[in-house]
């Protein structure tokens, strides 16, 4: 956090459209991203962590989405404020996207050399011939075996690590400063996630790009991150470097998530799961989102939003109880 | 994190590298096609001659060898295929009538393809206002039956090849809007168009360079089987005294005016109605075949046999 910032996300607030009225999908997220930081954010589905990739990417579509408030600032410039044109020419470019699903988010009809070409094509930053050339080198760099002639093939021919991989070169090619990865390892089983992992930490290592990871997955927050931000229905409710994140959590949402995964140096207890159901995003509980499953919830937290406070030590919590745990 | 990166073993499970079918190894493997080349290849030497040196023979009439039965080999090869009622060769008259034939229906076609498959592009994409207008304009063309607009407005303009063309263009043009609208809606929703934007990619990109290929080979199965439609409701026209006038030579028409002589020259509507099911049986065949070579997917079916196990 000493470090300038890349990506500050301020008070962000996006609500859907829906026929049971209207969804208030973030209520208020604000995060940032430091330079050369690895950023975990953490959350269950629905908690808001793809809807904030998107706005940053201009992806939110209106209607039915609609950004009823806050800043996004990418290099000190409120995208929010851009138009279409110029936020347009930044994503690809300053700031680039990998999609969970690597697959689908490959064209079918076209190569994956082409593909990766058509990034420099879009940014005009090469002619055909070279924006190939360098192609194929950044599917060398992304660990793709006789990438020369694997450019000409389809994505229906490559396997969802292989899919990934071209996402990650396309997500490279134009040396962005920010690379945001919408639970990059998520569809993949094990032994690929791990590659791409390996393959995501050593693009961070060399290119210095900033990486905002959006992910469930706690193994990846500690395989990868420098910081974690927790988000629970539309809001942060931890912000925290990632080693006294796993040691000492504070929001009680972070503490029954540590609480119900397996850990290999806690021995094999039962897990203890998070009691109830994730909120409905229609109804959300007055007050703190999380006070239903909640432990420590008080009648404090039905009339009072706890708002997202700077502790001493740094870190940032959302919730009204959890100065008595940092000290 | 033990599996190092570049660990090539970890590829096992993709299939070998094998190089992409050229266009022609394709066709070569279906043989409807083949044959659908092979007689497009007839009517355009016909077309060229029926513009050229039987252009004469198509109108010269012999009152000697009036209504003479096809298939008589021993006779005058123009004779080949029969002679109408004024003694004119139908071979001639056929390959004369190909051009217009053809300029009429390609030219109807086209025009609806391309102005269906833009106005579709915007409704689907864009949606919004201009999108449902666009809509409701196809739903009005299509709520009127072709042939009374046809017969309408060419009574109004007058019959003649252009306001033809134009009218059948029209008539058509509601299919292709609806199609693509149709594709483009689910097209759009798909993630690599998300993608595209994320890297960047403009409006027109999106459309041009991700929607379009993935709607083109329907669109353009829809357009074959369009040229048989407009070819026939052309005849029609012509039938109705509406299409195209006398002494202009067209399939249509020879369809139509060899009708009154059905009992005793079958061939006369028969030769030209001939000629259009398989140009148009050749359309659908080659545009059935390009549906699968243009698809990486499917195109493993049109190539060789080591490849297709």
């Amino acid at each position: 956090m000493t470090k300038p910032s890349v990506l500050e996300i301020d008070n962000l607030q996006v609500s859907f459209r829906t026929s049971g009225g209207r969804v208030a999908a973030l209520n208020g997220v604000s995060f940032a991203v430091g330079q050369n930081e690895v950023l975990a954010v953490l959350g269950e589905s629905g908690s808001g962590k793809s809807v904030t990739a998107a706005s940053v990417m201009g992806l939110i579509a209106q209607p039915p989405g609609s950004i009823d408030g806050g800043q996004i600032r990418f290099g000190g410039v409120n995208l929010l404020a851009l138009d279409a044109d110029d936020h347009r020419r930044m994503c690809g470019k300053r700031v680039s996207l990998i999609f969970q699903d690597a697959l689908s988010a490959l064209n079918p009809v076209y190569p994956v050399g082409w593909q990766i070409a058509e990034v420099f094509a879009i940014h005009g930053m090469a002619d055909r011939a070279s924006a190939v050339r360098h192609a194929v080198e950044l599917m060398e760099a992304v660990g793709i075996p006789a990438a020369a002639e694997r450019a000409g093939q389809y994505p229906h021919q490559f396997s969802g690590g292989m899919c990934q991989r071209i996402m990650i070169a396309m997500a490279i090619a134009l040396k962005p400063e920010l690379i945001i990865a919408d639970e990059p390892t998520t569809a993949l089983d094990v032994t690929i996630q791990a590659q791409i992992v390996e393959l995501l930490k050593e693009t961070h290592a060399q290119s210095g790009a900033s990486i905002m990871l959006i992910t469930h997955d706690l193994g990846l927050v500690a395989e990868m991150a420098d910081r974690v931000v927790v988000m629970y229905a539309g809001r942060v409710v931890e912000d925290s470097d990632v080693y006294r994140f796993f040691a000492e959590p504070l929001h009680p949402y972070a503490m029954g998530l540590l609480a119900s995964q397996p850990r290999i140096d806690r021995g094999a207890g039962a897990l203890q799961p998070i009691p109830g159901a994730p909120p409905n995003p229609l109804a959300l509980p007055s007050g703190c989102a999380f006070r239903p499953p909640c432990p420590r919830a008080t009648l404090r937290c039905a009339e009072q939003t706890p708002a997202l406070r700077k502790l001493a030590s740094g870190r940032a919590v959302a919730c009204h109880f959890a100065d008595e745990q940092a000290l | 994190m033990t599996a190092g990166i570049r660990d090539v073993n970890a590829f096992d499970d993709l299939p070998p590298v094998r190089p992409a079918p050229t266009l022609a190894a394709m066709l070569a493997r279906d043989p409807l096609a083949v044959g659908a080349c092979l007689w497009l290849l007839v009517v355009a030497t016909a077309l060229l001659a029926g513009q050229t040196f039987l252009a004469d023979d198509a109108v010269r009439i012999n009152l000697v060898a009036r209504n003479l039965a096809p298939f008589q080999f021993d006779a005058n090869w123009l004779n080949w295929l029969g002679t109408d009622s004024l003694g004119r060769s139908l071979v001639a008259r056929l390959s004369a009538g190909a051009g217009t034939a053809l300029a009429i229906a390609f030219a109807a076609v086209g025009a609806s393809l391309i102005l269906g498959t833009g106005l579709g592009l915007v409704a689907g994409y864009f949606g919004g206002f201009a999108g449902n207008l666009i809509l409701r304009i196809a739903d009005m063309i299509l709520g009127f039956p072709t042939l009374l607009l046809a017969l309408v407005v060419l009574y109004i303009f007058g019959p003649n090849i252009f306001n033809l063309i134009v009218v059948l263009a029209v008539t058509r043009v509601p299919a292709y809007i609806r199609v693509t609208n149709a594709e483009v809606i689910e097209i759009r929703e798909r993630l690599f168009v998300d993608a595209a934007r994320a890297l960047g990619a403009g409006h027109a990109r999106i459309v041009f360079a991700h929607i379009l290929p993935i709607v083109a080979p329907t669109l353009l199965t829809l357009a074959s089987l369009n040229l048989a439609m407009v070819m026939l409701i052309e005849a029609g026209l012509s039938f109705l005294g509406l299409g195209i006038q006398p002494p202009s030579i067209s399939w249509g028409l020879m369809v139509a005016q060899g009708r009154s002589h059905l009992a005793q020259a079958w061939w006369l509507t028969c030769m030209p109605g001939l000629a259009i099911m398989l140009t148009t049986m050749a359309f659908n065949l080659i545009a059935n075949w390009y549906r699968i070579a243009g698809d990486p997917q499917q195109r493993w079916r049109l190539a060789g046999s080591e490849a297709s196990k």
